[in-house]
């Protein structure tokens, strides 16, 4: 009974013959024409409407667009914003998402409810918050202002805004799985004499780390394209206070589509790349379950 | 090393797990832990290894060889653990598995890398692995990831290994396979070993002394003889094997059948006292006539003659449904068959007899 799955009979066991489905072939074709006609039209047109509008002067004026010491100064902010976010997050994330799934405490369940909020509230309305509690007229904003801490209309409202708006995917990403693997191993690590920081780097954080990154990739691209919250806390203040969502309202609104679409463009180029991260991580993490179940059946086969 | 629990008890919000519970384990013995599920015996594996806490009442104290160890945490016991589903770390391979217990202690006990390249290769030959170093966990089959398992919990030289139902998750095959090689390990390194089990079979197998533990308490605690041969209550008897449940009357050590001989109840006193009584199926017998020591008369409902003992299920006259045990060269010389009337005796060995009152 010495099973050694080979790569090879995984890959055969993987391979079953299609399910043949008795649909007729004019059916199925209608039905990928309408689903492919309807993402070129919502999708793929904005997209390349993107580029067009950016390149339309051609590519020297694509480059002064984005060159220009506003535009510089909203894509420095936007990335300050995401790099303080993300790590924050991530160990937010990682913390509460340990703490729901390990401990059964009072307050679990309300907890649970709290972190889906920023996705269950307008990012407008999140914005509003911060202004009410820390504008210059609340109590806590006018004392803040004595002390010469700014933070509405200033960098630190804006990262607190998208603080609050990306707290959600890392730890929703992390609380099923964790829930799933439950807690044996970590008992295993520490009757084998692991301290708790020993655990956390050798066994927790690599069961979960490609979950932690697809939720960080989530996390990052809100962050970076987050725009009703930081509308509403940024001022708007040229060159100080935009990122680049905010830039791209303030060129359209000011006519110079160019610019506009240029930064717009960088964006898209962003979120392709997520895309094409995300598809990459999903990838191995289909692939880490599927070879464990497909090991599992051949086991049983044999 | 010897451990000793005494009246250890475990609340889990409103539900006791444990209650006062009084445990020795002689040193190099290997102990089983039988029950049901939710008898609390994996709580009990679990505090022994510091993974959980018995209730703070004062009352509880665990011991190793003497020593109180309730307040120290599972890293410094030195407990050797397996569990059920064999919590193997599946980012590391095979060797990084069982290496792991050996990089993780105090920086000035770690060997040197050549060392743990030793033990680990030490420890796959004994579970008879070494040509899996490299796999990972999921390349693995049941019976392996377990012996894996057990070389990891082995290779911190625990003093006691605590094993919660190791062969669970095993296919019936495996787990016969297992079971005498770990016992021969056993016997080869004589570490205190406690094992929980929900398989009377494995338990009285493996096991140098078995404690069946019901609802949150010891029942009994002895060697498999014991405990099969003389139980000390009726769930241990009922725990521990088929058994078969009928009423009869007990007049005075004579247990004569309740109904069979249409005794009513007004007779009652006079026929001798109500009881409730569990037989073993093998501790019975069959006869197509009625003699002196018939306890009840009953149809032949089905006969399963695969096996080596011949399973005859019969219903009494008032609906009990009981099986009988009886050689092949017995079942031949009867000459039954399904339907007919029969008298089931009892032979003189272990029953069991429960005060009864309605």
């Amino acid at each position: 009974m010495s099973v050694t799955a080979q790569p090879a009979a995984i890959a055969s066991a993987a391979g079953t013959p299609p399910v043949s489905r008795e649909e007729p072939a004019w059916v199925r074709r209608t039905l990928l024409a309408i689903a492919f006609a309807f993402l070129i039209l919502i999708l793929f047109v904005p997209l390349a409407a993107v580029f067009t509008e950016a390149l339309r002067k051609g590519i020297g004026p694509y480059f002064n667009a984005l060159l220009e010491p506003a535009t510089l100064s909203a894509i420095r902010l936007t990335l300050l914003t995401a790099a303080i976010v993300v790590p924050l997050n991530a160990v937010f994330g990682l913390s509460s998402a340990w703490l729901i799934t390990h401990f059964e405490f009072r307050g679990r369940n309300l907890l649970l409810t709290l972190i889906d909020l920023p996705f269950a509230v307008s990012p407008v309305i999140s914005g509003l918050i911060y202004v009410v509690l820390l504008g210059s007229h609340s109590v806590l904003g006018g004392w803040l202002a004595e002390h010469g801490v700014r933070i509405i209309f200033a960098v630190p409202g804006i990262v607190l805004a998208t603080l609050f708006v990306t707290f959600p995917f890392v730890a929703r990403e992390l609380i099923p799985l964790m829930q799933e693997q439950g807690s044996e191993d970590e008992s295993a690590a520490v009757t084998l004499g692991a301290n708790g920081w020993q655990t956390f780097w050798r066994v927790t954080l690599p069961r979960v780390k490609w979950a932690l990154l697809y939720g960080l990739i989530l996390c990052n691209a809100r962050a970076i394209g987050e725009f009703g919250a930081v509308s509403v806390v940024s001022g708007h203040i040229r060159g100080l206070t935009n990122t680049m969502p905010l830039h791209v309202e303030i060129l359209y609104n000011e006519y110079d589509f160019v610019g506009a679409f240029a930064v717009a463009s960088l964006l898209a180029m962003f979120a392709l790349a997520t895309i094409g991260a995300k598809s990459l991580i999903e990838w191995r993490l289909r692939r880490e379950s599927s070879l464990a179940v497909e090991v599992q059946r051949v086991e049983q086969a044999v | 090393m010897n451990i000793a629990l005494e009246n250890v008890t475990k609340t889990f919000g409103t539900f006791r797990a444990l209650q006062d519970v009084c445990l020795d384990v002689k040193d190099g013995e290997l102990l089983a832990l039988l029950g049901p599920s939710g008898s609390g015996k994996t709580t009990l594996l679990r505090i022994i290894a510091g993974l959980d806490v018995p209730d703070h009442d004062g009352k509880s104290v665990i011991r190793f060889d003497g020593k109180q160890v309730d307040w120290s945490a599972a890293q410094q016991r030195l407990v050797g653990f397996v569990f059920q589903h064999y919590a193997l770390f599946r980012t590391m391979t095979v060797f990084e598995n069982i290496a792991f217990g050996l990089r993780v202690g105090p920086r000035e006990m770690r060997g040197s890398e050549a060392d743990i390249r030793k033990k680990v290769n030490d420890l796959l030959s004994l579970i008879q692995l070494e040509s899996m170093a490299d796999r990972y966990p999921s390349q693995l089959s049941g019976g392996q990831r377990q012996r894996v398992a057990l070389a990891r919990a082995l290779a911190i030289e625990p003093k006691i290994l605590l094993l919660d139902e190791p062969f669970g998750a095993l296919d019936a095959k495996v787990r016969q396979g297992l079971r005498r090689w770990l016992r021969r390990l056993h016997d080869e390194i004589h570490v205190t070993s406690v094992l929980v089990t929900h398989d009377q079979e494995e338990a009285l197998e493996v096991a140098d002394r078995v404690v069946i533990m019901n609802a949150g308490r010891v029942e009994q605690a002895g060697t498999p003889e014991e405990v099969f041969h003389s139980p000390a209550s009726a769930f241990v008897m009922d725990f521990l094997g088929n058994v078969n449940l009928f009423h009869a009357r007990m007049d005075g050590d004579a247990v004569r059948p309740a109904s069979a001989d249409g005794a009513s109840a007004a007779e009652g006193e006079a026929a001798g006292k109500a009881a409730r009584i569990l037989v073993r199926p093998h501790d019975l017998d069959i006869s197509v006539v009625e003699n002196g020591a018939s306890v009840l008369r009953a149809r032949v409902l089905r006969i399963q003659t695969a096996g080596s003992m011949v399973k005859v299920e019969v219903v009494g006259d008032s609906g009990e449904n009981v099986v009988v045990e009886i050689p092949h060269e017995r079942f031949r010389s009867l000459g039954i068959a399904r339907d007919d009337l029969v008298f089931v005796s009892l032979k003189d060995s272990s029953l069991f007899v429960e005060d009864y009152s309605i």
